[in-house]
């Protein structure tokens, strides 16, 4: 019976092939949208690149010390802090005005520095990080200049120590984090496969409306044959989540083959966090299909919203909206879908697998455990009321 | 007007998602609006970072110079905890931690090089930015110790130093453009095209579908009503339906953010929000053309509305989009929404010019105008068949 | 002694304020072709549905071959066949693989769940269109589809409740046929429907429902020597007086005589010879006449006498 069952849903599920030409279309017309969108982003905005300056030498004036400093950090680093370009003052500020330039540094008696004001809405901007580091290098030499003409003034002798505290060097070293990707844009993709996984629900939901009397005609011909409903519910649960599974699937590899977003992680491990959440989704969408009569467009209604919701907590649309979430109702990370499997494939990128890993696997299937049975409670029901 | 009303009665069947549409982006309006804060920003100040310290060395070294990148930055101390950490880096939630080891202060008067360690993102601006910081700190520290003072002396030297240079940048002065206090504003419109473009779509696509199902088209076609007068009604009911929901924003908006909201700016706004109204009403149409079942819709819609404000600028805004992106959502309505919305609010960082604005409006009203040209084609080449 | 397959005592089945299965008794007999006969919304398929346990009631019990049915009686519903008065179908699959598909439902061996399907295809004749998705089928055709997922497994109680609703008179005389093939072959077959003639054509036992009430059962013949009418003869004149009348209505066995329209109806309970009488007395009286009509009486007229309504004007 369970095998009739299976097979003959796995064979309807396949027919429908609109249907499932959008469950798998779906994430990978978004994923290619997103490819272009974020693409570059990261390397636009994020990525340290080469910051343009002028240099004004006013009548002449050198500072060899500055100059020296300047070129040391234009030749010995890679890449290079800054490109320079000399020129005289009225031609760098309108370099500056049209955002040719990100500051001037002005030689005179002593060093400026100039930058285009940046509005407090821009702060985040390109724009504004690079002139702060220019006021940082600016700071730096001021500084030493500051402080190396003090110590001399108190003790001349101080002239031969400085050469090589002079220089330019890091104290610190930076850790090791991982050898996933830190490129936080891949997060979307994150919840891109999400969204996917919870839209499973649709198919769900059409499990639960088919297995009840009170919702379809064919539901009420089911509950009248000797097919016990959770034979019935097990089978096609199953080949649902299997073929939403391999819809799901395919996307994924082409998220990872074709476009060659870096997950971090082979694709095994994609694939079991894919199945994880379609367990849920199709759980979810199981649990609201069996809410008592309600009409098919809304229930699509609301798993539709609910899905997106989950996500847009999870970051789909703004990237840091889960940590929002964290601060203000942690408990709602908790039990978010859309954040535990994003949570998921994040884990196996930074950590690898580990048993925070297995803890958000658990959850999702807790989860689907859940709605499960608390659909099963409801369609358990032997008689209806009315049909 | 019987297709007009049948039209508001078949519209209640989309009214839980759009209400719950409704609530959501309320809610994030009322965030957003509250969290905006006005900063006058005359004098140059540099960027503010999110930096994690943790100090295992609790010595006065260590507290005065986590004091001085405090100045700077959004400082938080924690304990040292490497996923939780590594988490919020990888969201951007820190964008640096520094990790100040015991035996910092010895090492530090002690003449050490390897001073302290450091979680960061390789190769982006916040980490070279704020480790050239610290470095230049810790440089003019050994200077001044070098130079015979005392630790305590040397840091507040270096401090009092650092901050002579920072007060002596310059900025080039800008014209004032008096968009302050209005922050919230933009962001509410900056996202709003999402919203009503989820809203028009789930909300009329049924709709359409419903009227051009064949079994309904041809009675309705049978009937003494002609087709240009159902069309009409149709019409009409479209209008009347994107009307409404634009004017429900709009009073949220006023509810939200006062009178300010009937400056100029904040107008130019709204006029501007208007433009979503038929580009929007077009592609519900377009897609109901080919009648799509329930859940059809929501994929064909969640597809357009995010795939559309991904690439024009509506969740990520468009400086930060690559220039080849820009060069693909030029081909679409909301790229030229969202310009004017920049301009409008400064955000682009070109001031605002009344000819470009109306340019802009101008370019949308093309989109909506070809738009509409393709869902009568479409339409006409599916009755067709 | 007849063997109950079906009894119901005292059923009652109320939706909040409105009563529609009211104190229904009833009693189905192994071989029956059992038609269950009212208008529309007179509680006939809720009373299906409560002996097939998806409906809840409110009072009453329901023996279904001599057991209690209830939702996982899995061994009765086996023996069960039911076609719904919608049509219920996957889309998605093909006029063999629904028959198949269903009959698995009952059927676990696959050879004869083969043999099973293969004979319910030629029985319902869809042979050729076995292979066509139900979208693509006509009415009749669908409709004969939704039979035949119904007996497949070859059950032993077969209950379709108006199955011939919307279909075309060809397929609904083949769809009669089949249903009495079926009983033939050994099927007990309860039959819902609003059309009275269906019912008197097919059925051996009938129960006339009304409100949800039982309001009289028997076979055609006993249910029409239930009520006074027996005989119904119509006579085209040209002109009668109201004494004629009063003559026909003395007349032997005549109860009743209206003229109306050019035409003389006169209701008659029992006798034999009632026509004779009459065109008799015409003739005596040089009342010149055109078409005379006899008709017996029909379902409807039971039904009419004993609500007050036809079965069609509710």
């Amino acid at each position: 019976m369970f095998w009739h069952e299976f097979v003959y849903e796995i064979r309807r599920l396949l027919r429908q092939k609109e249907e499932l030409f959008w469950v798998l279309m779906f994430p990978v017309i978004l994923g290619t949208l997103f490819y272009f969108a974020f693409g570059s982003i990261n390397n636009t905005t994020e990525n340290f690149h080469t910051i343009p300056v002028a240099v004004c030498r006013e009548n002449g004036a050198d500072n060899r010390a500055f100059t020296e400093t300047l070129t040391a950090l234009c030749e010995e680093t890679c890449p290079p802090y800054f490109d320079v370009s000399e020129t005289d003052f009225h031609t760098a500020k309108k370099m500056l005005q049209e955002n040719k330039v990100r500051g001037i540094f002005r030689i005179g008696e002593e060093v400026t520095l100039l930058c285009a004001s940046v509005e407090a809405e821009n702060m985040n901007s390109t724009l504004a990080i690079e002139q702060s580091i220019l006021e940082m290098f600016f700071q730096d030499y001021r500084a030493s200049e500051t402080a190396v003409t003090e110590l001399i003034a108190e003790n001349p002798a101080f002239a031969q120590k400085m050469p090589g505290l002079l220089e330019t060097v890091s104290y610190g070293s930076p850790k090791k984090l991982t050898d996933g990707n830190l490129d936080n844009t891949v997060q979307y993709f994150y919840n891109l496969i999400a969204m996917a996984c919870l839209f499973t629900s649709f198919a769900g939901a059409y499990i639960a409306m088919n297995n009840q009397a009170n919702l379809s005609a064919l539901g009420a011909r089911k509950c009248i044959s000797p097919c016990r409903k959770s034979v019935s519910v097990a089978a096609q649960f199953g080949s649902g989540i299997l073929t939403q599974f391999v819809c799901l699937a395919v996307p994924v590899v082409y998220l990872v083959y074709v476009l060659g977003i870096k997950f971090g992680v082979g694709l095994p491990l994609l694939f079991l966090t894919v199945f994880a959440g379609c367990v849920t989704g199709v759980a979810f969408g199981f649990f609201v299909g069996c809410i008592g009569k309600v009409a098919e467009g809304t229930k699509v209604g609301i798993l539709v919203s609910s899905s997106l919701f989950c996500c847009f907590l999870s970051g789909l649309m703004f990237g840091n909206m889960r940590n929002v979430v964290e601060k203000f109702c942690p408990f709602l990370n908790v039990i978010n879908p859309a954040v535990r499997i994003s949570d998921s494939f994040l884990t196996l990128n930074i950590y690898g697998v580990n048993g925070r890993y297995f803890g958000n696997l658990f959850a999702l299937f807790l989860m689907a455990a859940v709605f499960l049975a608390a659909g099963c409670m409801m369609i358990r029901r032997k008689t209806y009321a009315s049909i | 007007m019987q297709v007009f009303k049948a039209f508001f009665k078949t519209a209640r069947r989309s009214l839980p998602i759009n209400i719950m549409y409704f609530i959501i982006f309320s809610g994030i309006a009322l965030f957003l609006s509250r969290s905006s804060v006005d900063t006058d920003s005359q004098a140059f100040a540099s960027v503010a970072l999110d930096v994690a310290v943790i100090d295992a060395d609790r010595s006065d070294a260590s507290a005065a110079l986590t004091g001085y990148l405090a100045g700077i930055h959004n400082l938080t101390k924690l304990e040292y905890d490497r996923e939780a950490l590594l988490d919020r880096l990888f969201y951007r939630d820190i964008d640096f931690v520094l990790i100040l080891p015991k035996g910092f202060e010895e090492k530090l008067s002690g003449g050490e090089t390897d001073l302290y360690e450091t979680m960061q993102i390789p190769g982006v601006y916040s980490s070279v930015f704020v480790e050239g910081q610290i470095n230049t700190y810790l440089k003019a520290v050994r200077l001044y110790l070098a130079g015979g003072k005392s630790l305590a002396d040397a840091q507040s030297h270096t401090e009092k130093a650092l901050n002579a240079a920072a007060g002596q940048v310059r900025v080039l002065a800008q014209q004032e453009d008096g968009a302050s206090g209005m922050k919230g504003i933009y962001y509410y419109y900056q996202f709003l095209p999402y919203v009503i473009l989820s809203m028009i779509l789930s909300g009329i696509t049924p709709i359409l579908t419903t009227f051009w199902e064949e079994g309904l088209a041809k009675r309705i076609s049978c009937s003494s009503l002609g087709l240009s007068a159902k069309n009409l009604q149709l019409a009409l009911g479209s209008i009347v339906y994107c009307f409404g929901i634009w004017a429900l924003f709009q009073l949220i908006a006023r509810i939200f953010y006062g009178n300010v909201l009937f400056r100029e700016t904040g107008l130019l706004c709204m006029a501007n929000s208007i433009m979503i109204l038929p580009a929007a009403a077009a592609i519900a149409l377009i897609i109901s053309c080919f009648h799509p079942s329930s859940s059809m819709v929501s994929m064909c819609n969640n597809v357009i509305t995010l795939g559309m404000c991904f690439l024009c600028g509506v969740f990520i805004p468009q400086q930060q989009l690559g220039s080849n992106v820009c060069a693909v959502s030029k081909f679409l309505p909301f790229y030229w929404y969202i310009r004017n919305n920049d301009l409008v609010s400064g955000f682009g960082g070109t001031p605002f010019a009344g000819g470009a604005y109306w340019e802009n409006i101008g370019v949308q009203a093309l989109f909506a105008a070809a738009l509409f040209a393709l869902a009568l084609s479409v339409s006409k080449y599916r009755r067709g068949k | 002694m007849a063997v109950p397959v079906i009894k119901i005592e005292n059923l009652v089945k109320r939706y909040k304020d409105l009563i529609a299965v009211d104190h229904f008794n009833i009693q189905i007999n192994e071989g029956d072709i059992f038609g269950l006969l009212g208008p529309n919304g007179s509680g006939k398929t809720t009373t299906i549905h409560c002996i097939l346990s998806l409906l809840s009631f409110d009072k009453g019990t329901i023996e279904v071959f001599g057991e209690t049915m209830r939702p996982d009686s899995y061994e009765l519903k086996r023996q069960i066949g039911i076609v719904m008065q919608n049509v219920a179908v996957f889309d998605a699959l093909t006029v063999y693989e629904n028959i198949d598909y269903f009959c698995g439902l009952y059927v676990r061996d696959k050879k004869l769940r083969r043999k099973y399907v293969e004979e319910t295809i030629d029985f319902v004749e869809l042979g050729q269109f076995r292979k066509f998705y139900p979208k693509k089928l006509s009415g009749g055709l669908l409709r004969r589809l939704n039979i035949a997922c119904g007996i497949a497994h070859k059950p032993k109680l077969i209950i379709l409740d108006e199955p011939t609703v919307a279909v075309d008179p060809q397929s609904r005389n083949k769809i009669l046929e089949g249903i009495a093939e079926l009983n033939r072959q050994g099927a007990t077959v309860i039959y819902t429907s609003h059309y009275m003639e269906e019912v008197e054509q097919l059925c051996t036992r009938i129960a006339i429902m009304d409100h949800g009430k039982n309001i009289a059962a028997g076979t055609a013949d006993e249910l029409k020597q239930m009520i006074k009418k027996s005989e119904k003869i119509s006579i085209e004149l040209s002109a009668v007086s109201e004494a004629d009348i009063g003559n026909i209505r003395a007349l032997p066995h005549v109860y009743d005589a209206v003229f109306a329209k050019r035409q003389l109806n006169i209701a008659c309970s029992g006798g034999r010879h009632n026509l004779i009488h009459i065109l008799n007395y015409l003739q005596q009286h040089d009342i010149p006449f055109g078409r005379v009509y006899s008709e017996l009486p029909t379902l409807n007229d039971v039904f009419l006498e004993m609500t007050g309504r036809g079965l069609r004007d509710v």
